[in-house]
Parts: C-alpha cells; sequence; structure tokens
C-alpha cells in the first residue's frame, strides 16, 4: 500500500508539473501576456523557480484563531484526492488483472467507484473552507461560505449526469462504463451523442467547480501569494495550490471516461498487439485529458469571472434541469433501444 | 420587539488586508450578504504634498506636482502652473499652449487606458487588459519621444513647455488617432457587448446628479450621471475654446456608463490630438515666453485659482503667494477625494462583490485623494 501511495504521489506531481505548464502556456498566449512564453525553457524551468521562492519565502507568523482547523485544513485538501488515482483506470484493468490486484479490487471490483472518484474531488472543497475558517479574518469567512456554496451546488447535476451515463452503461463502475462505449463505430459508440445535454451540464458544471472565486486578485497569480487565504503563505500553501490542479486533471478524467470512451481508441481497433494495449490505451486516455484540461484552462482563462449568485442561479435554474431532462433521454433510448 | 443582529457584520477594508483591493479604507457593514453602511476612511497615503510647497522654490515643486496625481501629471502640472502665471500675469505662446493641450489630452488617454486595465482585470478578463496596457504604451513611447520621461516628465515650465517637438514625432502623433481608434473598436468589440461584464456593471452604483452635485463630483462621474459640465467648455483655458469638440453624457449614472463615457472620451481627446498635431505642424513660434526666466519665479503676492478638467474630474489650484521666492500656501482640490466620499451612498445596497466594481468604474486615485 505504501508502494501504490508513493507512485501515487509521483503521478500526481508529474501531472501538475504539466498542467502548470501548460496552464502558463494558454494563459500567456491568450491574454497577450508573453512573460511565460519568452521561451520553452523559460516555461519548462519556471515551476522550480515557483518550487523555490515557495519554500524559501519567510512566512511571517501565523495568526489564525483556531490552529488546530489552520493544520488540517491542508491535510483535508490534498490527501483524498491523490486516493483518487487508485480509482482511475488508466487502461483496461479486466484484462490483466493478475498484474495488480489491488488496482484491480478498486477499479473494477468497486461497484459504484465513480460516485467515490467524485466525491474525492469535493473534498478539497471542505479544506478551502476550513482554511479560510481558522482565519481571524472576516472577509476570509464569508469567501469560505460562498466558495463552498459554489463548490457543492455543482455537485448535483455533474451527479445527475453520471447516473444518466450510468443508466445507459449499466453500472457505476468507471471501467464498465468505459468498456459499455467500445464498438466498431469507435467515436459514434461513445456516449457524448445520444447524451448531448448531459455532457454540456457536465462540462458547464466542471467550469463552474473550477472557476476563479470573485477574490481572486490579481497577486494570486504570482506563485508565493494565496489567492483566497492569506495565513497560508510559502510552502504551506502549496496542498492548495497541487489539490487545485489535480481537481481540473480528475475532472477531465471523469469527462472524458463518461463521454469520449475514456482510454478507448476512438479508430474502435487497436494500434499495437495486445501484450501492449495497455499503454495505448493510456496515451488514449492522457491525450483526451489533456485535451480537456486545455478547454477548461481556455474558456476559464478567457472568460470574465460572473458573479457568485449568477453562477448559482445558473445552476439551479438552467443546469439542474437540463440534467434531469438528459437522464429522461437516457431512459427513453433504453425504452427504444430494448435493454 | 428584538433586533435581529445575527446576520450583521462588520469588515474593516485597510490597506493592512491583504485581501483588501483598494489603497484607502472602508468599514464596512454587511447584513448577510448585502452592504448597509459603508464609510471611507482617507489618510493612508498622505505624503503632505501641500506642506512640501512651502519649503521649496516655485520652479522647484514643479517635479513634485506631477505627483500628486501620477497618472496625470500633465494635468497637475499645467493647474499649477496656470495659477502661478495668473498671478504673475504671464502670456503662454500659442505654440506653448497648443503643446500643452496635445501632452494633456494625450495623458487622458493613458490614464483612461491605465482605468480599463485596472477595470477589466476585476472582472477577470486579462487579455483586452493587456491591451489596454499595450495601447498605453505606445503612448508612454511619445511621451519619451517628446519629454524623455514616461510618466515623470518635468515638461511644463514657467511660461511654456522645456522643448519643442520635432517634425517626425508631430507626423507620428499625427498618424496616432487612426491607428488608435482601430485598436480601441477591436477593445470594445470584445467588451462592451460581453454579457458577463454587462450584468455585472449595468445599474450598480447608481449615482444621481443630486448626489454628484452634494458630494462635489466633478469629470465623468458627473457627466455619467446626467449633468454636462466639462470645464474645457465651461471655464474654457489655453486654446479649447479654438478647438473643435463635444463632451458626452449619459443619465443612468451606474458603472456601466461611466465605462461607455470614457471610452467616448478617449477617441474624442484622439481626435483633439490630431488637431493640435495639425496646427503644430502647419504654425511656427516660441515654445515659452522669452521675457521671462523660467528658473526666477517672484510672483507678486496675492491669490489665484486654476481649473483643468482632468482625467479624472477637476483639478483647482489655490495659491497663495506673499511676494518672497517660496509660495505661501496651496491648496489642491482634487477629484479623487469626493469620488472616494460619494462611496457612502453607492455601495450600500449592493453586494460585497459588487464593491469592487464601484470603486474601479469611479476611477480613484489614492495618491491625489490623499496627497
Amino acid at each position: 500500500m505504501i508502494n501504490s501511495f508513493a507512485v501515487a504521489i509521483i503521478v500526481a506531481v508529474l501531472a501538475i508539473y504539466v498542467i502548470n505548464c501548460l496552464e502558463k502556456f494558454v494563459i500567456a498566449t491568450f491574454t497577450l501576456n508573453r512573460q511565460s512564453n519568452k521561451s520553452l525553457k523559460h516555461l519548462l524551468l519556471e515551476p522550480f523557480a515557483d518550487i523555490i521562492k515557495f519554500f524559501t519565502k519567510k512566512a511571517p507568523a501565523q495568526n489564525s484563531e483556531n490552529k488546530f482547523l489552520f493544520i488540517i485544513a491542508s491535510i483535508i485538501a490534498i490527501c483524498p484526492i491523490i486516493t483518487a488515482f487508485c480509482l482511475v483506470p488508466f487502461f483496461d484493468i479486466t484484462a490483466n488483472f493478475q498484474a495488480n490486484r489491488t488496482a484491480y479490487v478498486y477499479q473494477a471490483g468497486f461497484t459504484a467507484n465513480i460516485l467515490l472518484l467524485t466525491g474525492l474531488i469535493f473534498i478539497p472543497a471542505i479544506g478551502t473552507f476550513l482554511a479560510d475558517f481558522s482565519d481571524k479574518n472576516k472577509l476570509l469567512f464569508i469567501h469560505g461560505i460562498q466558495a463552498l456554496t459554489q463548490t457543492s451546488s455543482t455537485l448535483i447535476p455533474i451527479i445527475t449526469s453520471i447516473l444518466a451515463v450510468s443508466y445507459l452503461a449499466g453500472s457505476l463502475n468507471t471501467n464498465k462504463i468505459i468498456l459499455a462505449q467500445s464498438s466498431h463505430s469507435g467515436v459514434f459508440g461513445w456516449y457524448f451523442i445520444p447524451l448531448i445535454i448531459g455532457a454540456i451540464v457536465f462540462f458547464v458544471s466542471a467550469l463552474i467547480l473550477l472557476n476563479g472565486h470573485n477574490f481572486n486578485h490579481l497577486k494570486s497569480e504570482n506563485a508565493t501569494h494565496p489567492c483566497f487565504s492569506i495565513g497560508y503563505l510559502g510552502a504551506k500553501h502549496l496542498p492548495f495550490k497541487a489539490c487545485g490542479y489535480l481537481q481540473l486533471f480528475f475532472v477531465s478524467i471523469i469527462f472524458v471516461s463518461l463521454f469520449f470512451g475514456g482510454y478507448l481508441n476512438p479508430f474502435g481497433t487497436y494500434v499495437l498487439p495486445e501484450n501492449f494495449r495497455h499503454f495505448e490505451q493510456i496515451f488514449w486516455l492522457l491525450t483526451k485529458t489533456f485535451v480537456a484540461i486545455f478547454c477548461f484552462i481556455l474558456i476559464n482563462t478567457t472568460l470574465p469571472k460572473a458573479k457568485c449568485d449568477k453562477l448559482l442561479g445558473v445552476l439551479y435554474k438552467v443546469l439542474l434541469p437540463l440534467s434531469l431532462i438528459n437522464s429522461n433521454v437516457a431512459i427513453l433510448i433504453l425504452y427504444f433501444t430494448g435493454n | 420587539m428584538k433586533n435581529n443582529t445575527k446576520n450583521k457584520m462588520t469588515i474593516n477594508l485597510t490597506p493592512e488586508n491583504p485581501l483588501s483591493p483598494i489603497g484607502f479604507g472602508l468599514l464596512v457593514e454587511l447584513e448577510s450578504d448585502v452592504i448597509t453602511k459603508c464609510t471611507p476612511q482617507l489618510g493612508f497615503n498622505h505624503k503632505s504634498l501641500e506642506k512640501a510647497t512651502q519649503n521649496r522654490l516655485f520652479s522647484q515643486y514643479i517635479p513634485m506636482s506631477e505627483k500628486i496625481d501620477y497618472l496625470s501629471g500633465f494635468f497637475c502640472a499645467q493647474a499649477y502652473l496656470s495659477a502661478l502665471e495668473q498671478l504673475s500675469d504671464v502670456e503662454l505662446p500659442k505654440k506653448a499652449q497648443y503643446i500643452r493641450v496635445l501632452t494633456m489630452e494625450l495623458n487622458r488617454i493613458s490614464s483612461h487606458l491605465r482605468w480599463l486595465a485596472a477595470y477589466l482585470a476585476g472582472f477577470g478578463v486579462l487579455a483586452p487588459a493587456n491591451l489596454a496596457y499595450k495601447l498605453r504604451g505606445k503612448i508612454l513611447n511619445i511621451f519619451e519621444n517628446i519629454t524623455g520621461g514616461r510618466m515623470s516628465h518635468n515638461y511644463y515650465v514657467f511660461g511654456g513647455v522645456r522643448s519643442d517637438i520635432s517634425k517626425e514625432n508631430l507626423i507620428e502623433i499625427s498618424n496616432f488617432k487612426s491607428d488608435f481608434n482601430k485598436e480601441l473598436n477591436t477593445l470594445e468589440n470584445l467588451i462592451s457587448k460581453n454579457p458577463v461584464i454587462i450584468d455585472s456593471s449595468m445599474d450598480i452604483g447608481v449615482l444621481s446628479t443630486q448626489y454628484a452635485l452634494e458630494y462635489s463630483i466633478t469629470g465623468v462621474n458627473l457627466r455619467a450621471s446626467g449633468l454636462n459640465l466639462d470645464f474645457r467648455k465651461e471655464k474654457p483655458y489655453l486654446v479649447y475654446n479654438e478647438l473643435k469638440f463635444h463632451t458626452p453624457t449619459a443619465f443612468e449614472g451606474d458603472s456601466y456608463s461611466r465605462y461607455l463615457l470614457r471610452m467616448e472620451e478617449m477617441k474624442i481627446s484622439a481626435d483633439l490630438v490630431k488637431q493640435c498635431a495639425d496646427w503644430l505642424l502647419a504654425n511656427q513660434g516660441e515654445i515659452f515666453n522669452l521675457n521671462i526666466n523660467p528658473l526666477d519665479v517672484k510672483p507678486k503676492a496675492g491669490r489665484a485659482v486654476s481649473y483643468t478638467e482632468s482625467a479624472r474630474g477637476l483639478i483647482m489650484c489655490h495659491l497663495v503667494t506673499d511676494g518672497s521666492e517660496k509660495p505661501k500656501r496651496l491648496k489642491w482640490r482634487t477629484p479623487s477625494f469626493y469620488a472616494i466620499q460619494a462611496l457612502e451612498k453607492l455601495a450600500p445596497g449592493h453586494v460585497l462583490e459588487d464593491l469592487t466594481t464601484v470603486i474601479n468604474s469611479l476611477d480613484i486615485i489614492i495618491s491625489e485623494a490623499d496627497r
């Protein structure tokens, strides 16, 4: 188990590094700010410079009202989301379960692992709220409540979209959902075509979940100054920054797994022989995931940030009814296809 | 009857608070999410710029006057020198007047662009904000060619300006309007019809004409409330009475109309810049009054008041002299000081998120409010 956790941390760090570079590239290119894009070397080495800044910058004395919450908030933010790596089906584990029985247990054996995966993604919001709650600053407290309300409200349309997919797939297991989309027609067998409404609802809800909160000042783009919690300066801010990137990573993986076939080949047949098929499956999953990540970062960067009450209005008045309509569409498809 | 105070909260938004978006203090009382009372607190940026006058010669204070409002340095220098020139009965040559108007109008555009970038950054749209900075960079390059400095110029002297503008620079400035209007239209197309920005700024921070007059608001903030008062037309100074321009007005008084007015003002200023550049290309003259020594300034005892319509509103400079080589008293009337007070009326009724929009839409510079 320790080996699995160590592997998960290494993969998490790699994922965070790649997403960080991609984010800087997209922000610099699409906001006409060429600082990070001066050269490839500059872009690739800047995260290391940020890490050095995090660890060497002297943080002022902590001024929290509740020291226990101050410490535990960052642990709650980062630890559960790292364990989510065990639940992600990077390749078809059922074809080769002997290779890794532990992974098989969590990915194929666990019936409702998509719901657990989704739940793990939302736990960092509680950590962020506790971080804001532990500070004496009233403005942070208001921010914490708003952020938690906004985040938890995105859960409802997302879960409803997931349930609609599970009606078609016949399971809440991520691996089985992906395998249910496999067919010789490739792309046309994926669920984004019959459940286009659900895909849009999921995408927009995920955008709101990942949207920077309205207290995000320009200063927070500086790596060493946290956007929401002023008590977490320096290295203490790293868990929150990391969980933000991991949330983006896992939301994208869930999105492509539910609607775009996950690790399935878009052409319907695999190129590599069966012994090496899992490499091709990892390749397709990561490619689709990073395309989704690119779309999320691009839209978040270029669109203005809407107010919290407007976002909640969109969630409850537009996305939730659409997700219920999507569920009905899924049931109708089942009825007319005779399943 | 019990008073339910459970949902009430008081937040002290001072510059020490790292999350505070402003450089001045605001005591905000909230009931659940809505602001019920807002009390501005000034003085965090007080630098005794008025007292500093009394220890300096008249000509030594000119660079300091530009620091009152660092984004509108030319306007402050013009306000100060205008009062001084009134007391000394000095007349500026026509060419110097046209150069001053040209530089002031370019300064107005650069100040509005800086405001626009900060305003858009408040909504999270960074691409148009960076575009505005890029446009502003072109104007700062023009300033650098003319005066040697990008933000602090020390270009105006007692009786005129320090140096002439070369023909190449004048041609570049004359061609500035067409390129600028094209790029400003690109910016407008990105922002003006954006539903999120419209939703976040329309009917937010509505300032009626009555309150605007009560709080002595001037400039764009007043014109957006419905009163067309522009001191370039009311009390024309320099060569404004010879130039053709209009002053736009809006009636809604909200943040969106203040944004639209500033965009329109930039286009009008670009046209004024072209008119001045064309005149300077066609005419010759002196750039300062040859009958005076700009370094040896000793006006007669008396007092004078000057009016200058800057990017943010009316700047008045009240100068009192006693016949010596140093001023006896200098009092500035700056528009941001009054705009901050108006937050008392503008902020209540809005949620906390709208407070940044309201403050940004007023185009407040703390430096000129506190001096």
